[in-house]
Formats: C-alpha cells, structure tokens, sequence
C-alpha cells in the first residue's frame, strides 16, 4: 500500500515521500514524511484502494495547490523541496509537451478509445493514442526522455539536450501548430491586441506590458512580409527534390518532419507558409514557461 | 539528473563541479549542460580520449581476410574432421580461400588480396583472432558488438562512453553514427541510449548522397548541409532563428529575473538553446570535407565508406568521444553465396579504412584514437548448402566460434597478433576473447573500469559487460 500511494504521490508531486519508489528495502531512501506515507496507506485502504479518490485527495491537499513562489528562508532550510514547501517545478513529459501544444492550437482531438497510431504531424490525438514500438521508439518520444518500453520504469527522468530545442527550431509540427495558432490571432485589430490574445492562449495570462514591447520589436524588425499579405496566398507547394535522401526504412519521419530526410511514401501535405507571426508563436511554445509546469 | 535523485540540496552548475566525487553520474550531468569534463573522473590512466569504430555488417569471413589457414588448402573439398560444427543453415565440407596470401610489416603478418592498403598498416594493428560471440544471428550479434546484450534495449558502447566521459565539444553529439543507410535490419537500437539520458544517444547521420559506385572524389552533388538535414530545416534561414532565439532568451529571461533563486533546470534549458543553434553551423562545417587536400582525398579514394571515414576522423579531430562508420546498407559483407563478393566490399573499404590508420598518424590524433574493425561474427570454414544459384556455391555460413577483429591506436600494440582459431579456423582455441571483453578492454583503453561504470535503472544496476569482461592487458603498451 506504501508502494503504489508513493508512486501516485510521486507522479503529482514530482518528488516522492520515498524517492526511490522500487526499493524501500535498507539500500533505497528514508521516507521523508512517514508518518504522510503512513497516513495515505491507511486512507487508501480505508476508502476500498480506489485510485481515484487517492488522486482525488493529493490533488484537493493545499500542498498539491502550492505555486513554486521562492522562498530565501525555506530555501535554506531545505534547497531540495522535500518537504514540500512550494510545488516542484517540472518540464512537461513527452506527451504532455505535444498534447499541450495541440490543445493550445485548438487542434486536439479530444476522443477517446480506438488503436494506435504512428505519432506524425498530422495524427492530432492525443499523445497516448501514439503507437510505442518496444523494438524501435518513435524519435519524438524518445527525444523527450519517454522511457524505455522494454523495462518497467520507475520513474521518468527529464533531460535537457539541444537536439529538443533543435525540434522547436526546425520541426514542421511546431511550425505548423504555431501557424495555426497565428491564424487564430489575426483577426485582432493590431499587433499589441494579437500579442496579448496570443499570450491568454498559450500562457493563460495577461502578457505583462516588457513582454508586449518584446513581442511587437521582434515583429517590426523580421524582414517577412506582413501576415495579411501571406494569408492572401495559396499555400506554397513544397518543390520536389531529387536529391532528398528518402529510401532508408527508418529515418525520422513522423514527428520528426522537417528535421529528419523524409521518409519514403509519406506525403507532401500543402502545409501554412512560414509567416514572422507563426515564429513569433513557435517561440511562446517553445519558452521555459510553455515547457515548465509551475 | 535534474531530478535531485538523493542529494538532498538542488544542484547549480557550480555545484555540480564541485561534487565531481559523486561519480558518474556527476559527470553526465556535466556532459548534458555542455561542460567540458572529459576524463575528470576516470579509474585509471587514459590510454584513449575518442574511438572510432569501423563496422563491416554482414560478417567478414576471417579465413580470407586475416586469419589464413593453410589446413584449408590441404583438405579442400574434405569434410570437417571429428564432425560438422552446427551452423545456421547447411554447411558441407571445407572450403579454401579463393585469394592470395602476402606477409606485410615487420610483424610479418598474413594478409589476403583484398586488404593490401591495410596490410601497409599491419605494424600499426593488433590483430586479435580469437574473438567469438553468442549468436549466430545478424540482429543479436550486431545488438551484442554493440550494446554487450543480444536484445534490444540496452545503451550501446558509443552511449556508455558519453555518459563515463562526457564531450570535448559542447557543439556537437558526443557520439555519432554514419552510414549510407541503415545497417541491417536493426538500425537506431544498435545506437540507442536505451534508459540512459537521452543526451547519450547517438546521432545517426545519413551521408547517402549519390550512388557509392562513383569514381570522382567527392561528388558534385555533394552538399554537407544536406547531411545534417537532422538538424537542419531548409524552410528556416538562421538569421530568422538567431532572431528567433534573442527574442526566446529574453523572454525567458523576463521571467526568470522574477525569482531570486537561480534554477538549474531552467539555466540549462537556455543554455541548451544556443547550443542548438551552434550545432547549426558547426556540424555542416565539420562535415564538408570539400576543405580536405587533394591529397588527404586521394589517401582515403572515392566512394561513400571513404567519405564517411574520412567525416569520422574530422570529427574526431573536433572532440566527438565515438564514431562509428558502417560499411553500408543491410547486411553487405554476408557472403552466403559466393565469397568472391567480399572483393568488392574490400575494394571499398580496404583503402578508407587503412587512411583512417594513416590519416590519424599525419594529424598527431593516432595515440589517443582507438580505432576498432571488425563484423559481428566471422564466416564458416566450410562451404555453404543452398545458398548459391546458377551451379555456384562458394559461400560460407555464418559464424560465431571464432572470428578477427582489429585494434589500433590509443596505445595499442601495434604488428601484434592475439589468441588464435584452430586448425580451420573455426572456433577460437587460444586465448578466445569474448565480445564484453573486448568492451572491457576498450573502456579499460578509455580509463574506465568497466566493473565501475554502471547505472542504477529499474531496481539494478546496469553495465556494459552485465556481469562478464577480462581487459585484454596483454595487448595494451
């Protein structure tokens, strides 16, 4: 019982009471809380082991509704957040990063049920519907630290690699979504009135009037034509090229678009033009507070 | 890493230099946020600083290549003594080698016709003839050779080695794969991190550019950013991206002048970035070998095995810990029909792979360079049932038993020959080297203890040689 309302704890909190959720013998971690540990075993049983309300309890805790305000006192008293004095603050996992950014899209598709799928750019279901190959993991998962499928995983680790910020820089999903993002903006009247929507849906927030004045520089300096004149074209066909490596069987397609040689048979879909607006979201989605759970 | 794991207090970069005591672990973290640790926290000596490992898929036939057997010649077309070995598919009676012999070097070591670049080498090689492996199967050898397990799943050596030893070059991947296409039919598990972080993985590169049957140098085709294209989207200039990136950095900035306390996580995410945006510029750069001599060229000959070994020296050259070059696509060297096709797959490689030999000695890089040769099992010293169409049967069978590879470099001893197959060249009878011992003699090499260098992941710890591995002492100097 100690066990699983560990795990749940861990996945809420980032954290758990005992840090080394598969080995609570002499050789793993002290509980840091124990008699917490003690107190949600007993609820757990209590209340018939039902997961949901065990969820149900962490979440409605205060300590689960803490923001992570810095404190200098509590800093120094326990750097590491053991005790729980502010929320951790986390990356979004894999799943989450790509959910999240078709939820703020408005391109996710919310059903639920029914096979798998290789994740591509143009598969809008959430994440979990993405087919895992324990043989060969999809690139994207992999990318962001998804565990290995082939061992169970006690917990999931969160690297920081530039090969991540190479897939917001190049890839042809973000590009895509944060086009689609754009589109969605422009019906504003001007450029500050589209910032501060662009900022209500990616961040659920005022943009402050520095990150307002920011955004608008970035804007009057690119070069690009304006996003109306854009807007009034076609979608620009991709021109063929010959010399596009394209045969190999596994090279990154899918997610990976726009990153890897594209794999053979996969097809050209007319995709939005690369606009100075959809940049401009593409680095909102890619922003430490986009990826960062605070 | 980010993850405070046991320690009790949140780690800065500054701290992370300072409890270097903490092992390995320590050292990934340091790899992963670009800092230059290399070697800070090894167990021994390092002979070695990078590898590079030169992989010919299939499976090279030892007794035409390097391990010459004269008992063949005498009993042709006899059967084995004492009973056939049981192999994959049906094997018939002994088979000699259809090539020439030729002593090359002071060591007067024997070399078939097809290698005679390699042969001008031979003093500078450690020619071990008694390795063998496990299976006799393409996709669990090749997971083995390179991953020390016969399933997938497990981080493979280049992985190990980033993680042990971190990067000389913040710029690049610490570890990079180059092959035309994919080798075998096993692909990115043969360079997977597996459970360890994601940094770790190797970076596959596709340097297939035009048909390798080409006589030219470097073809015209040739564009190194399309090599990278990995990292690279032609859609986005990179002025577009450094604007992009400078709006990025301050933005988070902003955010971040908020707190009074510097978060590790989120420095390194930024730092993160302009490595990223480096890797841009620097990887096309180290990749076009147009800026080689005609000379250095010519040294290495015409084809894609050249270009790639060619890249995997001037890689190395920039700090990258471990390269592998594969020969090319799917399984080439499985000769099951007709051995007489190794002579075009040494035509390829025999002149690249000996100018790596070389080219490493001219540049001052071949003392602390590891280079390693080899297939993932050898071929059957008897002919093959089946296999051959039109009246021809000249092939060999796989072969686990016993097979050669090759090490130079990284303090190696060179013109020397280790353990030995027997009469026929079957089975490694003296001083047999199994593949983790050659993993153990490589990290060994590197200044790892390959005992110490494991990681902790579902309820165990994990190394590269499980729970096997002798170093080789006998062929280090």
């Amino acid at each position: 019982m100690r066990v699983i309302v560990n795990r749940v704890w861990r996945s809420h909190m980032g954290t758990g009471i005992v840090d080394t959720p598969s080995n609570f013998g002499v050789t793993g971690e002290r509980p840091t809380n124990p008699e917490l540990l003690e107190y949600l075993a007993e609820r757990f049983v209590d209340e018939g082991m039902s997961l949901k309300k065990l969820h149900r309890e962490i979440m409605l805790s205060a300590v689960y509704q803490l923001n992570d305000d810095d404190s200098k006192e509590n800093y120094d008293k326990d750097p590491a957040n053991r005790f729980y004095w502010r929320a951790n603050r986390h990356r979004l996992d894999a799943e989450q990063i790509r959910d999240s950014i078709l939820a703020v899209a408005g391109s996710l598709d919310r059903k639920m049920g029914g096979p798998s799928e290789p994740l591509t750019p143009d598969f809008k279901r959430r994440t979990v519907y993405g087919k895992v190959s324990r043989y060969r993991l999809d690139d994207y998962l992999q990318l962001f630290d998804f565990p290995s499928p082939n061992i169970s995983a006690e917990k999931r680790f969160t690297t920081t690699v530039p090969l991540q910020r190479l897939f917001f820089m190049n890839s042809d999903f973000v590009q895509q979504q944060a086009e689609v993002l754009a589109q969605e903006v422009a019906a504003e009247p001007d450029n500050e009135a589209r910032i501060r929507k662009a900022y209500r849906l990616v961040f659920a927030r005022e943009a402050t009037p520095e990150e307002v004045k920011l955004g608008s520089e970035y804007l009057r300096a690119e070069p690009m034509k304006e996003y109306e004149e854009q807007k009034a074209k076609p979608p620009k066909k991709d021109e063929p090229d010959a010399d596009e490596p394209g045969d190999s069987e596994f090279t990154p397609g899918g997610m990976m678009s726009g990153i890897g040689p594209r794999v053979k048979g996969e097809e050209k879909k007319p995709m939005l033009p690369p606009t100075a607006w959809g940049r401009y979201i593409k680095v909102l989605l890619s922003s430490n507070e986009f990826l960062f759970v605070n | 890493m980010i993850r405070n794991h046991k320690s009790q207090s949140s780690l800065t970069r500054r701290d992370a230099l300072c409890r270097i005591g903490n092992g390995f672990g320590m050292m990934a973290f340091a790899g992963m946020i670009g800092d230059s640790l290399a070697r800070a926290g090894t167990d021994f000596t390092p002979r070695a600083k990078r590898v590079i490992f030169l992989y010919m898929n299939g499976g090279l036939s030892q007794v035409d290549s390097f391990d010459r057997k004269l008992a063949l010649e005498k009993y042709h077309g006899q059967p084995l003594p004492g009973g056939s070995v049981a192999t994959e598919r049906k094997t018939g009676t002994l088979m000699k080698s259809p090539f020439t012999w030729k002593r090359y070097g002071q060591c007067g070591m024997e070399i078939s016709e097809l290698f005679p670049h390699l042969g001008e080498c031979a003093d500078d090689i450690c020619w071990v003839r008694s390795v063998y492996t496990d299976i006799p199967n393409h996709e669990p050898a090749m997971l083995m050779m390179n991953t020390g397990f016969s399933q997938a799943g497990r981080p493979s050596l280049g992985a190990w080695l980033t993680y042990g030893l971190g990067t000389e070059n913040s710029n690049l991947p610490g570890y990079m794969v180059l092959c035309p296409d994919v080798p075998t039919t096993v692909g990115p598990p043969l360079w997977s991190n597996a459970f360890l972080p994601a940094i770790h993985q190797g970076t596959y590169i596709s340097d297939k550019v035009a048909e390798r049957q080409t006589e030219e140098l470097i073809d015209k085709k040739f564009d190194p950013k399309k090599l990278v294209s990995y990292i690279y989207n032609d859609k986005f200039s990179l002025e577009e991206q450094r604007r992009e990136l400078d709006l990025l950095e301050k933005l988070d900035q902003v955010r971040q002048q908020r707190e009074e306390i510097r978060d590790p996580q989120l420095e390194a995410a930024i730092k993160s970035m302009e490595t990223a945006y480096r890797m841009q510029t620097e990887a096309p750069e180290v990749f076009d070998i147009r800026k080689e001599s005609e000379g250095t060229l010519k040294l290495y000959g015409p084809g894609s095995t050249a270009r790639g070994c060619l890249m995997a020296v001037r890689l190395i050259e920039k700090g990258v810990r471990m390269v592998q070059v594969y020969y090319a696509k799917g399984d080439p060297w499985d000769a099951h029909a007709d051995i007489n096709a190794h002579r075009k797959n040494a035509k390829d490689s025999d002149q690249p792979f000996a100018a790596v030999v070389k080219d490493l000695k001219s540049r001052g890089l071949f003392k602390d360079t590891l280079v390693i040769c080899g297939s993932e099992f050898g071929r059957t010293p008897v002919v093959e049932i089946g296999a051959g169409a039109n009246g021809v049967q000249n092939g060999r069978d796989h072969n686990p038993f016993g097979f050669t590879m090759w090490l130079a470099g990284g303090c190696v001893k060179g013109g020397t020959i280790y353990g030995a197959t027997d009469d026929f060249g079957f089975k490694a009878i003296d001083k047999p080297v199994h593949v983790h011992d050659l993993h153990a003699t490589i990290l060994y090499l590197m200044g790892i203890d390959h005992t110490k260098l494991t990681y902790r992941y579902s309820g165990r710890d994990f190394r590269l040689t499980d729970v096997a591995g002798n170093v080789l002492h006998e062929i280090i100097a």
